[in-house]
């Protein structure tokens, strides 16, 4: 088998996607998204020097900073590798059986690895202090072996990355998750099938460590004075906060599920699983808040604003977000690559969410603007516990609507 | 009446695949449902299960149609392919998750399993690993017990006898029979595998480019003959 067959296959199977103008479109989203993460990097790597005396000692040669900085960024790219970067080898398994073609993939994909952005990311961050410091203290045949080191240490490390996770291509079980409890109720079954399948998809499970990262960022932004005093920054920011987890995940809504529709639409009471997943949400968003409360310092005011804040979240952001099954047309590949993730997410869904965000937030920011801090918690306090007092004919409303539809879900839920 | 069919049609890329003007299925009945490659019996089976939107046409289930009411679901079972599996579920998991929304104990559920110990042969209950690591035999074995497990009152079964080896299909075959005779559930089951079809079948109904053109309820050596016939296998 030639290498240029692989190329030639790769084309097609992309040209030939039933939905190549989508894909097309997210392409041209990283693309851009990349352009600009690589700007920012390059501007960031600008100040290295600056930075690195924060991080050493004033007399630390260039070199030495070099080399200890990137030694840690190598080893955050690791992690970021190990976490993110697509590295499925099963794709190939079936070109296994064609003459002389192991050797042909494995240079196709050291090929695909050369161009591949998670390669090149560091050498852009690190760019301008070569050129800049190591380059005149200690010439350009220095400057070069250095920037070619880190480029074939991120690709060794990309390798390393693929061999692991080729090892666990098999899903194995995780007995620690395993979470063989069998509830008769059936609430409690559509509660656990999600946990469950938060848990052991890998994607979901990424969308968990987001939430971690962003909840951590969170509490460490929270002990800026300025955050802590303004009502409005507070608001958007502690909102966020608090709806992050039901946003990350009702953006895949219906598309998660999708794999197993048909089974779930022959199935009674299928409709209990929004009630099932609204329950899951609410103990994280009560949990956040209950950090909050110890995090920052205890008044009666701040209570009561936190307390506000967390009904509106639950109530109203929370179960708004739920419209997004309305516009729940892809399916989402659980087991896929990251890519596919991207890819297979109905952006729309996404949008949705956000926009629910955006509304509601926005919402109180007029009320507070054209009022007062007091009128707007009292507001989202009351509009909160309404939500929360009647999600079940919610629910009931959204799937009525979702109902009449299902068929063209179904039909592209089974591509 | 447990199945009425009215004037049912399917039409994909401007071609009918399904055109059944009359079909009425009695409590009781086990219908077979034969057909050559895209005679339109999985097309049959998911109109039956609301699965797809019918062009025209009705299906009643228990004298209420069922795309405007849920009830249906309630004593209906199905599994038509591996789109009722939960993959990142065990066996054992996807079992009680099933047994859980039609309300089935525990209880009842180690009960129905241990029937089928033969049929798992040691490689599904009990396993540690995920269905989508199962090979396909075993899943569609999964499939089928999961769809009876919830002790369905109508239960439909697409090419059930499918990646089976041949001891398995004889177990099946012979379980559903004897679960249409004890429990007298109504049973549609679309099969390439003749034989089994006429060991068990009730009924028999032939599907050529979605319409029934035979529709027996005389399962015998006549008919068995007549069928070799048309599918050439004499």
């Amino acid at each position: 088998m030639k290498i240029r067959t692989l190329f030639l296959l790769n084309w097609k199977s992309f040209v030939r996607n039933p939905l190549v103008e989508q894909e097309v479109t997210i392409r041209f989203v990283i693309g851009v998204s990349v352009i600009s993460l690589f700007s920012l990097l390059y501007i960031l790597g600008l100040f290295l020097g600056q930075w690195a005396t924060v991080l050493f000692s004033d007399e630390a040669s260039p070199l030495k900073i070099f080399v200890y900085s990137a030694l840690l960024l190598l080893a955050v790219d690791f992690v970021l590798k190990f976490l993110f970067k697509k590295c499925d080898n099963s794709q190939y398994t079936n070109f296994l059986r064609f003459y002389n073609s192991r050797k042909s993939i494995t240079i196709y994909i050291a090929l695909m690895e050369l161009v591949n952005f998670w390669n090149y990311y560091l050498l852009i961050f690190f760019f301008s202090y070569l050129k800049n410091i190591i380059y005149p203290n200690y010439g350009l045949l220095t400057g070069i072996t250095l920037l070619f080191a880190l480029y074939l240490t991120q690709i060794l490390i990309s390798y390393r990355i693929r061999k692991i996770k080729s090892n666990r291509a098999e899903i194995k079980f995780i007995s620690g998750f395993s979470l063989n409890l069998f509830p008769e109720s059936i609430l409690s079954n559509y509660l656990l099938l999600n946990v469950k399948m938060m848990i052991r998809s890998p994607r979901l499970r990424q969308q968990l460590f987001v939430y971690l990262l962003s909840a951590a960022a969170y509490l460490y932004f929270i002990q800026n004075k300025m955050l802590a005093d303004s009502f409005l920054i507070q608001l958007v920011f502690t909102s966020f906060f608090f709806a992050s987890f039901p946003m990350l995940f009702n953006q895949f809504l219906f598309s998660a599920e999708a794999s197993f529709f048909d089974y779930l639409m022959i199935s009674p009471n299928f409709n209990k699983i929004l009630t099932a997943k609204f329950i899951l949400y609410l103990p994280i968003q009560v949990f956040s808040f209950l950090v909050l409360l110890i995090v920052l310092p205890f008044t009666w005011e701040a209570f009561i604003k936190l307390t506000a804040i967390l009904f509106y979240n639950i109530g109203v952001i929370t179960l708004l977000s739920f419209c997004c099954i309305l516009f729940a047309n892809t399916k989402m590949d659980l087991f896929g690559s990251f890519y596919k993730l991207l890819a297979n997410t109905q952006s729309l869904q996404a949008l949705i969410v956000l926009f629910v965000f955006t509304l509601s937030i926005s919402l109180v920011i007029l009320i507070t603007l054209l009022f007062s801090s007091h009128v707007a918690i009292c507001f989202m306090m009351i509009s909160g516990g309404i939500f929360i007092l009647f999600n079940r004919s919610w629910f009931n409303y959204l799937y009525k609507c979702f109902y009449p539809n299902k068929y063209e879900k179904m039909e592209i839920f089974r591509i | 009446m447990e199945i009425e069919i009215q004037n049912l049609t399917k039409i994909y890329n401007k071609q009918t695949v399904l055109d059944i003007s009359d079909l009425q299925i009695q409590k009781g009945e086990l219908v077979g449902l034969i057909g050559n490659n895209g005679a339109g019996k999985t097309t049959l089976l998911r109109l039956l299960t609301d699965l797809i939107k019918a062009d025209s046409g009705i299906v009643f289930s228990r004298n209420k149609k069922i795309n405007k009411t849920e009830e249906w679901k309630l004593y209906t079972s199905a599994y038509i392919d591996a789109g009722f599996l939960i993959e990142f579920l065990t066996p054992d998991e996807y079992f009680h998750f099933t047994a859980s929304n039609y309300k089935i104990s525990k209880y009842e559920v180690e009960t129905i399993l241990g029937r089928f110990s033969d049929f798992m042969n040691d490689e599904i209950a009990g396993k540690q690993k995920y269905i989508r690591d199962f090979s396909t035999g075993n899943k569609q074995k999964i499939g089928i017990i999961g769809a009876i497990i919830s002790k369905p009152e109508i239960l439909f079964l697409d090419e059930p006898f499918n990646f089976l080896d041949p001891s398995s299909q004889y177990f099946i075959s012979n379980y559903l029979y004897e679960l249409n005779k004890r429990s007298g559930t109504t049973m549609i089951i679309s099969s390439h595998n003749l034989e089994c079809i006429f060991n068990i079948s009730s009924r028999i109904l032939l599907l050529e480019k979605g319409k029934i053109i035979k529709d027996s309820s005389s399962v015998n050596q006549d008919l068995k003959e007549e069928l070799e016939n048309y599918f050439k296998l004499q």
